[in-house]
């Protein structure tokens, strides 16, 4: 019954896996291209960002048009108004990624090449198994292991410490190298957005409890 | 011609046929009543119509204090039948036999009626030829019309009347009373309209009943005595039974002429009576606002 | 200390909405707040069972509504609760309904009770009187013959049901002149006259136009404060609206009951989620 609200709801969850790949390559290409500092692999990101956008706001839309038209409960309810939210953490971990290729560029711009901070490819590599995860979890449907929602607030919590260390290590190295400070504020900016995209990883989560179970924290 | 064509053909000439049926009908009553109004206000003369010996006052009266009685007789035992009918009964083999019952009460000849009301009521009772045998006669035919209309109206109310009644805490005798009854009352009207309109015609059921002679004396009201108006255990001769002994006993001179006049006036009085109850009828419509009948 | 209290607290109270508490449970319930309380209710016309073991509390104050697919009980439900059932040949009822804690069959006589609990109907139809003597009905049917005092009623009556300014010049006009929406608000007023706890309602508003519809939620909503109410309805939309905790009947069964809000945003019981989503009729 109800075939038409049936299908479209079928058709938004093919768009958000998707967006959910489409997000996981991002991801990987800006680790690429940070790793590298490779301007041409930035500039793609940075540009690509719109398109992704636009991908973002056509789910967005569609969402709203089937709450709209179809008033939805239960189930059907949660997981629309969670999708909703979750999409708009989306749209920020990708904008985050199209922020970093920017400090790429300035990276690369202002000549000597300095070292990045310590702990930034571990902290990297935690936030986009975080992210990955996350999206991986919104596709499956009703949460069946909470040990892996917990795994995920844990892995959180890493990238803040993280966050912390590489904040001191840097300040430190522009105090001794005060000729690099424009590099070391880039590279502040860019922890500080990896911070960030864990953030949102962390707050699906919420969503997609509240999918499941109903529960707001 | 084509199906169209065919069909459009067919469907005018049975309009025509309905509308020639409903027209002949009418032309028919119209020409009837009208021959017969016409034909006996032609012969008439003032004295025929007194209140006194060969006049037909005195018929006139006795057909409508007999008619009157038969209906009063009617209603009191019709309409509780049919409210037992529609509301109280179950649908089962006693409500079967009762119903048949009925419809064949309605179907007996009014001559064997008469013949049984002389016997129940004259002969077993040993009183006189009297109006009060005569308008039992006549309710027994009535009693039918009566209780299959009464029934008929209560079970075509909407069933929301009875609902919305007892949902208020009435009891069953209560929304009776108060809803269903006043909600047919249109109805039972115009079944007692065609009750009356039964009455006013009967002979054979009156013939050895009511009594074919009337000796009324106007200045006397002293109920108890065999002269008075009033007195139901009179003699009493009917309109319908004069038209019929002045047509065949014939002892009057203008025994002719008597019976037309006397056709004519139950006539006018038939028509008369229908019509004001249909009047009653639509005002009653109207104050409790534009019922489907 | 003050957290065990509050703790068991709120443990009864959950125990106490509990659809399916069990008997040791149900004991505890203080039925002076509950205006209804039903046990092991089962009915039979003739050999078919249309209602098993049903057992629910409606509580005072509050809209309740029974939602559920075309013959499943609710609206044989409803009838038992002001025993219109008896009305019924062949009807036949077991276990037990309380009544402001009183047996509605043994303790409570029928006629008492339906002046107490009124029932207002899915056509709206008044009787064929004038709107005065329509709303009259409840009260003279109940003795009240005073004209001064009918006539005080009638005007109360008709000013909680939201019909005074409307109709206040056509009391003495034939109600059947009215239209479907004013005609349904008058037999709600004519229910309120008769003075009752509780008014049921049948699937009120489906002969309705929308905008009739919604004047008959918001005095639901108004009602709510003086009066019981329990409302069948087949769209959902209405029990969201307005109710506070509905009840899905199925097949002769109640399957689940509870706050309106949890139960739209997750049922229990996977069936009710099937048919609130809409994935079977």
């Amino acid at each position: 019954m109800r075939d038409a609200y049936v299908e479209s709801l079928n058709e938004l969850s093919q768009d958000m896996i998707q967006l959910a790949q489409i997000v996981e390559t991002t991801i990987t290409n800006t680790w690429t291209a940070l790793e590298s500092l490779d301007n041409q692999l930035a500039s793609e990101i940075y540009h690509g960002n719109q398109n992704i956008n636009a991908m973002v706001r056509e789910c967005m839309k569609k969402d709203l048009t089937i709450s709209l038209m179809q008033t939805p409960v239960a189930t059907d309810w949660r997981h629309l108004m969670a999708t909703q939210k979750i999409l708009y953490d989306i749209e920020r971990i990708t904008d985050n990624c199209a922020d970093i290729c920017h400090y790429i560029f300035h990276l690369t711009k202002e000549g000597g090449v300095v070292t990045p901070p310590s702990g930034l490819q571990e902290m990297y590599r935690v936030m986009a198994s975080m992210v990955v995860d996350v999206l991986r979890l919104y596709n499956e449907g009703d949460v069946k292991d909470i040990d892996e929602i917990d795994l995920i607030c844990d892995k959180d919590d890493i990238v803040d410490m993280a966050f912390t260390k590489s904040m001191e290590e840097i300040s430190q190295k522009m105090v001794q190298e005060p000729n690099h400070v424009r590099q070391y504020i880039s590279y502040v900016l860019i922890v500080k957005y990896i911070e960030r995209m864990a953030d949102h990883a962390s707050n699906i989560t919420d969503w997609i409890l509240y999918r499941s179970n109903n529960t707001l924290k | 011609m084509s199906r169209i064509q065919h069909k459009k053909k067919v469907d005018k000439i049975m309009t025509a046929l309905f509308f020639g049926g409903t027209a002949f009908a009418v032309i028919l009553l119209v020409a009837f009543i009208g021959f017969v109004i016409v034909q006996g206000f032609g012969v008439m003369t003032p004295d025929m119509l007194s209140f006194s010996g060969s006049g037909l006052g005195n018929m006139l009266f006795n057909t409508l204090y007999l008619v009157f009685l038969a209906l009063l007789f009617s209603m009191l035992t019709g309409v509780p039948a049919g409210i037992f009918l529609a509301e109280y009964a179950h649908q089962g083999k006693v409500t079967h036999w009762v119903r048949m019952a009925i419809e064949t009460l309605a179907s007996l000849p009014s001559i064997v009626v008469g013949l049984f009301g002389y016997l129940a009521f004259i002969v077993m009772t040993g009183s006189q030829w009297n109006l009060f045998a005569g308008s039992l006669a006549v309710s027994i035919l009535t009693l039918p019309l009566v209780t299959s209309v009464t029934e008929d109206a209560l079970r075509n109310l909407p069933s929301s009347y009875r609902q919305g009644s007892l949902g208020l805490g009435a009891s069953h005798w209560q929304t009776i009373w108060r809803v269903l009854v006043p909600a047919c009352f249109p109805r039972i009207m115009t079944g007692l309209i065609m009750a009356a309109g039964r009455g006013f015609g009967e002979a054979a059921a009156l013939m050895f009943t009511a009594g074919m002679s009337t000796d009324i004396n106007w200045n006397n009201w002293d109920i108890t005595s065999a002269s008075c108006p009033l007195n139901p255990f009179r003699p009493g001769e009917t309109l319908a039974l004069h038209i019929w002994s002045l047509r065949t006993e014939a002892l009057h001179p203008n025994a002719a002429q008597l019976a037309s006049v006397s056709s004519a006036i139950l006539m006018v009085l038939v028509v008369s009576f229908s019509l004001a109850a249909r009047y009653i009828s639509w005002r009653l419509d109207k104050k409790m606002g534009g019922t489907n009948s | 200390m003050t957290e065990l209290t509050t703790t068991l607290t709120g443990y009864a109270a959950q125990v106490h909405d509990d659809a399916h508490s069990k008997d040791e449970a149900a004991a505890a319930d203080i039925t002076q707040e509950n205006t209804f309380d039903v046990k092991g209710l089962n009915l039979f016309y003739d050999k078919t069972q249309a209602l098993k073991n049903i057992n629910m509390t409606i509580k005072k104050h509050e809209i309740t509504a029974l939602i559920g697919p075309s013959g499943c009980g609710k609206s044989t439900f409803i009838k038992t609760l002001n025993r219109m059932n008896d009305w019924i040949e062949n009807c036949r009822v077991t276990g037990e309904i309380l009544f402001e804690g009183r047996n509605i069959y043994k303790e409570v006589d029928s006629l008492a009770l339906r002046y107490r609990v009124g029932m207002v109907f899915q056509q709206p139809t008044p009787f064929p009187k004038s709107v005065f003597e329509n709303i009259a009905y409840g009260p003279r049917i109940q003795g009240i013959s005073n004209k001064k005092k009918l006539a005080e009623i009638v005007e109360e009556s008709m000013h909680q049901a939201a019909v005074w300014d409307e109709l206040k010049d056509r009391l003495h006009e034939s109600a059947l002149g009215l239209s479907g929406g004013q005609q349904q608000r008058l037999c709600i007023a004519r229910t309120l006259a008769a003075r009752p706890s509780v008014i049921l309602m049948d699937e009120p508003t489906s002969a309705l136009d929308p905008i009739s519809t919604q004047k008959i939620e918001d005095l639901a909503l108004q009602l709510k404060e003086k009066y019981t109410i329990v409302i069948v309805t087949h769209s959902m939309q209405q029990a969201r609206r307005i109710s506070d905790r509905t009840a899905f009947f199925l097949l002769g069964e109640l399957l689940e009951f509870n706050n309106t809000v949890d139960m739209f945003t997750k049922p229990a019981n996977p069936k009710t989620e099937a048919y609130i989503t809409g994935r079977f009729g």
